[in-house]
């Protein structure tokens, strides 16, 4: 709609909010079967399998942040889901909407460092990446990884650092440009943008 | 998830039914992070009977109503459960109780696990008792009423928690279509990842999709932030007050029944949590 064709403009369309809703809602949805997942690899292989699995969790946000190309996109995202997820079930529960705000916080301080300009490949990256430090350290805190031998703890950052950026940075702007190629996105930042010839 | 048939016995005449949507879900949620502190299996049950009797007597759901949509939670804990079961030796001091191959069950790590199934099922009533008995589009009506949120935000989540039952229908229409076309299922659990992952674009193409549709919708019919009228006044008054009075009662007579039996504990950041 007319509205939502300003380039660049830092406003949200109706299109914009509705598509930051329902990407949440989706990506929750995602997020509770890959916590099932979690779970049955966890019971087969030990806890460190957390690290390895931990950047699927951020994927929504870079995924809506990569289309939307708005302030804020990401971090929305990752409180929504957090919401919808403790609606759902998630045994987590309240605390969930701490990690949401960690994480979210996370992915969205690269982009704003960008002014929400660049959404290339190493941006998102990086963005998967900070939220993985981020995460890491609040679990820090929250599960006292000081008790932890330092070389266990410094593996279990560089295997979650490596997640951040393959399956929240590499992954979120896959699955994005997949979705652009049916032609559904026509007419969001993330269209206007491959038109224009940047990323 | 609440399954998708929950979502539709809001029409259903209930005690809940006429409490303002955005006041119960406030309500609610407050219930459920209460459940989040608590942290001994009195309290948490007595938590989970509350809610019990929320979905029966407030909002009339069928006890197979109920059993059904627990189902899901029952599934989750289960994971939560077996975790705590033989993970939590990782703490010294724990006791062990069994032996299962190279696993170590130990007492207290079944105790945190019964704790967290019982946290699953208390979030399972307090969402089923409100998604059974909250319209959704008066709940977007309130969410800008009584929450005062913009118009644009309480109708997004309309949008999006009317979406939240399709996604079902939406996963076994993309599962028939790749079926008809001869790309079944593989077997076993790498079958079911590789369908999981097979499924998602198209998944993530048909919310996009509907988002776009819904959006066009409302802006062909002049939706904006700007001022506006309602077509229907949702109010909250006394009926809303006395509700949440009669929940943060119940809460605190389980805390109090707790206490007074010695049983009460808080959650101190007991694992996987």
């Amino acid at each position: 709609m007319a509205s939502s064709a300003h380039t660049g403009s830092m406003k949200w369309s109706v299109r914009e909010s509705v598509l930051l809703a329902i990407i949440g809602v989706v990506f929750a949805v995602l997020y509770l079967g890959w916590v099932q997942l979690w779970l049955f690899l966890q019971a087969l292989t030990g806890p460190f399998i957390m690290e390895v699995m931990m950047g699927f969790w951020f994927s929504g946000s870079i995924f809506a942040a990569y289309i939307i190309r708005k302030p804020l996109a990401s971090f929305l995202t990752a409180m929504l889901s957090v919401v919808v997820q403790i609606l759902g079930g998630n045994p987590s529960g309240a605390i969930l909407l701490l990690t949401g705000l960690v994480q979210g916080a996370g992915t969205e301080v690269p982009l704003a460092a960008t002014r929400w300009r660049r959404y290339s490949l190493p941006v998102l990256m990086v963005s998967g990446a900070t939220a993985s430090v981020f995460s890491f350290v609040y679990n820090w805190f929250r599960f006292g990884y000081h008790e932890l031998e330092t070389g266990l703890v410094i593996a279990m950052l560089v295997v979650r650092i490596v997640s951040g950026i393959v399956l929240a940075g590499v992954l979120g702007k896959y699955l994005a440009d997949a979705v652009h190629k049916t032609g559904v996105t026509s007419g969001l930042a993330i269209d206007r943008a491959k038109r224009s010839g940047m990323s | 998830m609440i399954r998708p048939g929950l979502f539709d016995s809001y029409e259903r005449h209930s005690l809940l039914r006429s409490v303002n949507p955005a006041i119960k879900l406030v309500c609610h949620l407050a219930a459920m992070i209460y459940a989040t502190i608590v942290w001994d299996i009195f309290s948490l049950a007595g938590l989970l009977l509350l809610g019990l009797v929320l979905c029966r007597a407030g909002a009339r759901m069928s006890l197979r109503e109920i059993a059904r949509a627990l189902i899901p939670f029952v599934l989750f804990g289960l994971g939560f459960f077996w975790m705590n079961a033989v993970f939590a030796d990782a703490a010294a001091g724990y006791t062990p109780v069994a032996r299962l191959g190279p696993l170590v069950v130990t007492s207290e790590g079944l105790a945190n696990g019964v704790r967290f199934w019982l946290r699953a099922l208390c979030f399972g009533v307090y969402s089923g008792a409100f998604v059974a008995s909250s319209d959704p589009t008066e709940l977007a009506l309130s969410l800008s009423r009584q929450l005062k949120l913009p118009a644009r935000i309480g109708y997004s989540s309309l949008v999006a928690y009317r979406y939240l039952p399709e996604l079902q229908g939406e996963l076994r229409r993309i599962r028939t279509a790749h079926r008809l076309r001869g790309v079944g299922e593989g077997d076993g659990i790498k079958g079911k990842i590789v369908a999981a992952y097979r499924y998602t674009i198209p998944l993530l193409t048909a919310a996009i999709r509907r988002a776009g549709r819904a959006s066009d919708a409302m802006e062909a019919r002049g939706f904006s932030d700007d001022e506006r009228t309602w077509y229907r006044e949702l109010r909250a008054g006394k009926r809303e007050v006395l509700y949440a009075l009669l929940l943060a009662a119940g809460c605190l007579a389980v805390t109090l029944l707790s206490l007074q039996l010695g049983h009460l504990a808080f959650w101190g950041g007991q694992l996987w949590g």
